[in-house]
């Protein structure tokens, strides 16, 4: 009876291992979609509306899920704060994308793109600044595809070697 | 230290301009922070350098020079973080900030089709500190309402450059929207704020307060926004900085025509300058103008002088020449 509650507990486990580690694809691929979209909402809010960076960075993640658009919002936030932290535009991409950064499923390729576009954004002009959001949307667009040749590559491979992998265990014990 | 100028300096710079002297802080004209360069204040109309604990020399070598990255959070702090959002600021060389203070700036410019479309790596910022002064038109103010039944009198201002032309403008343009000074009812005022001197706006909201009654159209070349406020905002006054163009002078006939009065400055030492700039001769001779006020600025205060047009001109019945009306004057004056 125990044995049989164990060889269940395993097989759950290892299914709920297979599918968290497929998921972590599935996440990152949809929320480098998602960084996309909210570059390119900035640039809109650059080019047409000249709005000004605290007020733009909300305002390109609206209706973006949590932990992308939190990104925005807290460098936003930072930024806004109390003037005797004196943040730059470097500086306050810096702090919170070491805040929110690990609750995200992106990886360092992308964390690069970011941090190299924060080192320029809102230094120069308007065409410059839509060049330089430009060519981060250009590297985040190639990291999305290889993420998407991940996912269907390895996605189902967790899944179906999380179960597999528990069936062997139980199969090994009993 | 003006809260809002406290608000943008880099920290550094702000605990060492913190530790200056009070009297020198509360009398501050101008910081200017130049990069890797000796930091310079001004102030009662003199300068030094900063040392690094914040006290006053004239060695340009003990002399605190702020870092790159100081000047770059700074520039950052000026722009709000937003440099591409300033570009029509830039192409002027100064951004006006909230509190009315105006940024100089200098740097490489960038050029195109041969005029200037920007300025690029800024190491240059020239903070001049805005002073409101409440009440400067007190005694100016009731003598401008000369005119029939005490009706006010188109008016222009000429001084020398410093002298208060632009902030006892903003007090006439005040006064006469509360209707303080010559009891007379509150009127419309329309300011054309070219240069962001007068009211300056921030973000289409005025810093100063130039009263309840005025509406401002700011960074606007002066003739064009002569003419919309005509058409637009129906005004009694309007107020206008540093006349001199020929276009100027058109919108200012124009609103004479309206029956509106305009109230300007020009840059001149006295009234025989001003007569000898074409524009400002054929207004007067005009009279689209009813009175010149010289302005000087003592250690009292304001010191003003009212000429009344159809004096210099009563006194030149015989002929019509304006060159006998310049040198009338001179006489005169």
């Amino acid at each position: 009876m125990i044995k049989l509650l164990g060889a269940v507990l395993i097989l759950f486990a290892g299914t709920a291992i297979g599918f968290v580690q497929a998921s972590a694809y599935i996440n990152r691929t949809k929320q480098l979609r998602q960084l996309i979209h909210a570059l390119q909402r900035l640039e809109t809010e650059i080019n047409y509306g000249q709005t000004e960076l605290p007020t733009a960075l909300v305002k390109c993640c609206e209706g973006l899920q949590s932990p992308v658009s939190k990104l925005f919002i807290k460098t936003s936030d930072l930024l806004k704060a109390e003037p005797e932290q004196q943040l730059s535009m470097e500086e306050a991409w810096q702090q919170s994308i070491a805040e929110e950064w690990g609750s995200t499923a992106l990886r360092t390729r992308e964390k690069e793109v970011l941090l190299r576009m924060s080192s320029v954004l809102g230094m120069s002009a308007t065409h410059d600044q839509l060049k330089h959001l430009q060519l981060a949307q250009l590297q985040l667009k190639s990291e999305e595809e290889v993420a998407r040749e991940e996912q269907a590559r390895y996605a189902n491979m967790w899944r179906s070697l999380g179960t597999l992998g528990a069936i062997l265990i139980v199969i090994l014990m009993v | 230290m003006q809260e809002h100028i406290a608000h943008i300096l880099p920290q550094e710079l702000k605990s060492i301009l913190y530790h200056l002297p009070e009297d020198v802080k509360n009398s501050l004209e101008e910081i200017r922070i130049r990069e890797n360069r000796p930091l310079e204040i001004s102030y009662q109309g003199s300068f030094q350098y900063v040392t690094e604990k914040g006290t006053l020399t004239l060695d340009s070598r003990q002399a605190y020079c702020p870092s790159y990255e100081q000047c770059r959070k700074l520039l950052e702090r000026i722009t709000n973080y937003s440099l591409y959002a300033m570009e029509e600021e830039l192409r002027r060389g100064y951004i006006t900030i909230a509190g009315g203070h105006r940024i100089g700036i200098a740097g490489r410019t960038i050029l195109e089709g041969g005029s200037v479309r920007g300025i690029r790596d800024i190491g240059g910022f020239n903070i001049r500190i805005a002073r409101e002064v409440v009440g400067a038109a007190k005694l100016l103010l009731p003598k401008l309402f000369s005119g029939e039944g005490g009706s006010l009198q188109s008016t222009l201002i000429i001084s020398p450059p410093q002298q208060g032309k632009t902030t006892m403008l903003r007090d006439v343009a005040r006064s006469l929207s509360y209707g303080t000074y010559a009891r007379q009812l509150p009127m419309k005022v329309a300011i054309v704020d070219e240069r962001s001197e007068i009211a300056a706006s921030v973000r289409g909201v005025p810093s100063f307060d130039i009263g309840p009654r005025t509406d401002i159209m700011d960074a606007c070349p002066k003739a064009e926004g002569m003419m919309m406020l005509l058409r637009s905002m129906s005004p009694e006054v309007i107020v206008v900085d540093e006349i001199g163009r020929p276009e100027d002078a058109l919108a200012i006939r124009e609103a004479a025509h309206c029956g509106v009065k305009v109230i300007a400055t020009a840059h001149a030492y006295n009234v025989q300058e001003a007569l000898g700039r074409s524009e400002l001769k054929g207004l007067i001779a005009e009279k689209a103008f009813r009175n010149i006020v010289e302005l000087k600025r003592s250690q009292q205060g304001f010191m003003h002088r009212i000429i009344s047009v159809d004096q210099l001109a009563g006194q030149e019945r015989y002929t019509n020449s304006l060159f006998s009306l310049q040198k009338r004057a001179e006489k005169l004056v």
